[in-house]
């Protein structure tokens, strides 16, 4: 009795794993196609700064490449395909997504190098930032991502300022003192806001405006295309410009798929790629200072200046240079330290 | 057999209680530390309640499919004892097949954890997303356990 009961089981096993096999092998047969597709993802809607550039990129490519191979792009918007650190996911694995904009952060499991790219006070102003780019003093990350994750950095956007905003204004050292704020998950961000006397704290991003609403905290440090997007001025009324960075975001590319197209394309698609990304940095430096001002016009905020931005990057000094020795990106710093302008 | 399934599922049980604890110390911890001035803030509470967040849903799916006690709706009436019998069949078939593709799909997801490191605490992703396939496996077992038991008593009252 029992031995029938048992075999009866393993009938009923075999049979489900097979069924399954069969099942994985008949959704792969159908990859194949005789025209290369190619998906883009972004998390914002079409007017974001990285929607256009990646529409910007389609165009280009379709301008520089004269081969044969007829392309097609696929742009999921909206976030249609997750979030920032699943498109990344999706890259690594080969698979989904073929480029991205995304934050640097998120490839910071992969190499812990990148997380340089997210260091507050990097940059001195707009101009360091273009010139640091310029000179492309983030090779060695690039090389490093390349090589761990199997994702290619195909361009560099960015440039918007992030300051610190809140319930309160900040518009000098001493008010920093004791602000309590939200900062992003990473250690440098904690060790860099608590070395210049605020008391920050990890909060996800989604809760941001509850938490300063409740009173949890103060405020937070973010750029105003994001203060304005997610309306954090309802609870977070007093701007200060305190440039507490200046935001780098690359184009990811899926390394697999890359190299499996024709060289000629690679290199359309590599040149497509780093002209869409300046015309990104382009966008996101011309629209963020108006988007502040049109914000203070409207009553929604009010800015305020910072006095002691010279002597918080002197105390950002020591902070920073531990950390990229930490990481092994001191040469990146030092390169982008001795930029002059 | 079934003796190295209930000793399993303790030890699943032990763990997911230690869980638990790794979930609520931190998150309490955290919590308190933005209004208790000399409390510190500790960034690696975050991360690790996320992670331990992840292995309760997962070891909780777990024992839940042996005992029986994850959700299900009664769409149908109660037909006779023959025929509740076959549709108990299809629904633990259909529950063995989707195991089979969850250990087939999150051994490849699993693999993606083997290259990373977690930002804060520096641990291998590998530990949180092997929860995965283990999950995967474990349901695998404990509902092969389930059709025995009830091909066995069906053999009985026949």
């Amino acid at each position: 009795m029992e031995h029938k009961a048992l075999l009866k089981t393993g009938f009923v096993f075999i049979f489900s794993v097979i069924l399954v096999l069969l099942g994985i092998g008949l959704s792969g047969s159908q990859k194949h196609s005789d025209r290369i597709i190619l998906h883009g993802a972004s998390q914002f809607d079409h007017n974001h700064a990285y929607t256009r550039a990646l529409v910007k990129f389609e165009e280009l490519v379709r301008k520089y490449y004269t081969g044969l191979e007829s392309i097609e792009f696929v742009l999921h918007a909206n976030g249609e395909l997750g979030v920032e650190k699943d498109f990344f996911t999706y890259m690594n694995i080969g698979a989904v997504v073929d480029y991205a904009i995304l934050a640097p952060s998120h490839v910071s499991t992969f190499s812990s190098m990148a997380t340089i790219m997210d260091i507050p006070f990097l940059f001195r102003d707009g101009e360091h930032f273009l010139q640091a780019i310029e000179k492309d003093v983030f090779k060695e990350v690039r090389d490093d991502v390349l090589n761990r994750a199997d994702v290619l950095i195909a361009g560099y956007g960015g440039g918007e300022k992030r300051h610190i905003f809140g319930r309160r204004p900040v518009r000098n050292l001493q008010e920093l003192q004791g602000f309590s704020m939200r900062v992003m998950g990473s250690p440098i961000q904690s060790r860099m806001f608590a070395a210049l006397g605020a008391s920050p704290t990890v909060i996800s991003s989604d809760e941001i405006y509850n938490a300063i609403q409740t009173g949890v905290i103060e405020g937070a440090e973010n750029s105003a295309a994001v203060i304005d997007l997610l309306k954090w001025y309802e609870v977070a009324k007093d701007v200060s410009l305190t440039s507490v960075s200046y935001i780098v975001r690359p184009l990811f590319f899926n390394a697999k798929r890359l190299r499996s197209f024709p060289a000629e394309l690679q290199e359309a698609m590599l040149k497509a790629a780093s002209e869409a990304m300046a015309f990104e940095r382009s966008i996101e430096m011309g629209q963020d200072d108006p988007t502040l001002d049109l914000l203070e016009k409207s009553g929604k905020i009010n800015v305020h200046p910072f006095a002691d931005r010279e002597e918080m990057l002197r105390l950002a000094e020591p902070v920073k240079k531990a950390f990229a020795e930490e990481i092994g990106a001191i040469r990146i710093l030092n390169a982008i330290d001795a930029i002059q302008q | 057999m079934k003796m190295i399934l209930e000793q399993y599922t303790r030890l699943l049980k032990v763990i997911l209680t230690f869980m638990m604890l790794l979930l609520i110390i931190p998150v309490f911890l955290q919590i308190i530390s933005r209004f208790v001035p000399f409390i510190p803030r500790y960034i690696w509470t975050e991360e690790i309640a996320r992670f331990a967040f992840i292995w309760i849903i997962m070891l909780g799916a777990t024992i839940a499919v042996r005992e029986g006690t994850h959700f299900s709706v009664d769409m149908l009436k109660k037909y006779q004892a023959r025929t509740e019998n076959i549709l108990k069949q299809i629904l633990l078939i259909s529950m063995l097949i989707f195991a089979i593709f969850f250990l087939i799909g999150g051994w490849q997801f699993a693999r993606t954890g083997m290259l990373q490191r977690s930002e804060i605490a520096g641990l291998p992703m590998l530990a949180i997303y092997i929860s995965w396939p283990l999950a995967g496996l474990s349901w695998i077992f404990f509902l092969l356990e389930h059709l025995y038991d009830h091909y066995s008593s069906e053999n009985q009252e026949s």
